[in-house]
């Protein structure tokens, strides 16, 4: 009983960093793709997009292989920070955080598309800063898609199986999020617990789904038509 | 009152343009009359500092807002010049009270639905938009939204106005109103005001200096009569 809920916050925390690092890195991606001229841009878009395409246990590898000790980043980030991501939860997080990533950039990237140039620039005659143009109009209309984005990349990291395996492993209480709790109560013939399990999880999610949608009909009945 | 001296070119895979301009004018009206597609729309954004010329000069209300050869461009935000859009360009996630008070805010947080502020009570009054204020854009009627936006502009104590095609989005029963309106309000505010238009009808109602540009070149330039 009690494992369960030490599964839950796991995932709800590894599922939340996953999700704010997604709002600065996929909100700034998205953001530069739709506005950026470079040429080269629809190729790092196609890039950017293979975490979703991949299967998470290849992505997991590569991941594992580039911040493993034995890797020049992970070597670095230990012998510096004494930071080690392998079978930790922030290793969770930096798989949760890639898988997921796809998710926010491409509506991000599609909803700033779509915000008008001309009410820019009618913020920057009206005398706004840059950032304020970005906090004040750019943001605030690309937001409904962002959101959606957000709530979408919050469910795949809740559901976050093969890659988080790969790096953070399965270490109960430390490592073992929900979605890999289930398994392993699965694989052990401890039905109850699955059982638990998987209905903490139906719940969550259809919270998630439930929030999702009071927050664009809430949003919705305050502006546009 | 307002010096003119450009040259800028704007390419795209689809076409080449080049807007070539020399004049100078001393009234405080300005018509710029012309086809669609003449370039007038660029000349407005190059004056408002949307766009850069290539080379030239722009002197507007005594002031110097670029010259190329002693390497002034004065940004956008700090032109002081009011810009009313063709489709206004009101901000559709603020209502019409917010657009009007959006100008005064500095940083980085949108005024409240609520903003206190004595000078949009005194717009809001001038315009007839009390009863509108807590309306969104697209809950506006047409009318009401070129006065939001002029308000928008205008409380920011502009130098110069600048009206992009004015009365092209009003039916015509409120165009004649509309007219009636800025002609007012210009002998009012005492700052010059530059209109582009390509309707006819806009050369017989305005008593202002008047600048034909066709295909990128002036056509043709009238002062008034002093």
């Amino acid at each position: 009983m009690n494992s369960a809920w030490v599964a839950l916050s796991l995932s709800l925390k590894v599922a939340g960093w996953a999700t704010a690092i997604n709002l600065v890195l996929g909100v700034a991606t998205g953001y530069f793709l739709a506005r950026t001229r470079l040429p080269g841009r629809d190729l790092l878009d196609s890039l950017l997009t293979l975490p979703m395409v991949m299967p998470p246990t290849v992505l997991g590898y590569y991941l594992l292989v580039l911040t493993g000790r034995n890797s020049a980043l992970g070597g670095w980030l230990h012998d510096s920070f004494g930071i080690s991501l392998i079978f930790t939860w922030q290793g969770a997080v930096l798989a949760s955080s890639v898988v997921a990533f796809p998710l926010v950039f491409k509506p991000a990237r599609a909803a700033f598309e779509e915000v008008s140039r001309q009410l820019e620039q009618a913020g920057r005659v009206l005398g706004l800063s840059e950032l304020s143009i970005f906090f004040r109009i750019t943001l605030p209309l690309a937001w409904r898609g962002i959101l959606a984005g957000l709530l979408l990349a919050f469910a795949r990291a809740l559901g976050e199986f093969g890659a988080t395996l790969m790096i953070a492993g399965s270490i109960p209480g430390r490592t073992q999020t929900l979605s890999i709790a289930v398994y392993e109560a699965v694989q052990a013939g401890q039905d109850s617990t699955a059982n638990l399990l998987v209905m903490i999880t139906s719940l969550v999610c259809i919270s998630v789904l439930l929030s999702a949608s009071w927050l664009s009909r809430s949003h919705r009945r305050s502006q546009l038509p | 009152m307002i010096e003119v001296q450009l040259d800028k070119t704007l390419m795209s895979p689809q076409r080449c343009f080049r807007l070539q301009l020399d004049f100078t004018c001393t009234d405080k009206r300005l018509l710029v009359y012309g086809p669609s597609g003449s370039g007038k729309s660029l000349l407005l954004q190059l004056l408002g500092g949307l766009q850069t010329p290539d080379a030239g000069v722009i002197r507007l209300a005594g002031r110097t807002l670029f010259d190329a050869k002693r390497r002034i461009n004065v940004p956008a935000r700090q032109r002081r010049v009011a810009y009313l859009f063709q489709d206004y360009a009101l901000f559709p996630h603020l209502t019409a009270r917010q657009n009007i008070a959006f100008g005064l805010r500095r940083g980085l947080f949108n005024p409240g639905r609520n903003v206190r502020d004595s000078e949009v009570d005194v717009w809001l009054e001038r315009f007839a938009l009390n009863e509108a204020q807590h309306l969104y854009p697209h809950q506006l009627s047409g009318g009401q939204r070129q006065r939001t936006a002029l308000a928008r502009a205008l409380i920011m104590r502009p130098a110069a106005l600048l009206l992009d095609e004015p009365f092209s989005a009003l039916d015509p029963t409120l165009r004649e109103h509309m007219r009636q309106q800025l002609a007012e309000l210009q002998s009012q505010l005492d700052i010059p005001m530059i209109i582009i238009s390509h309707d006819p009808c806009d050369l017989e109602f305005f008593t202002a200096a008047v600048v034909h540009i066709e295909a990128g070149r002036l056509a043709g330039q009238s002062n008034l009569p002093i």
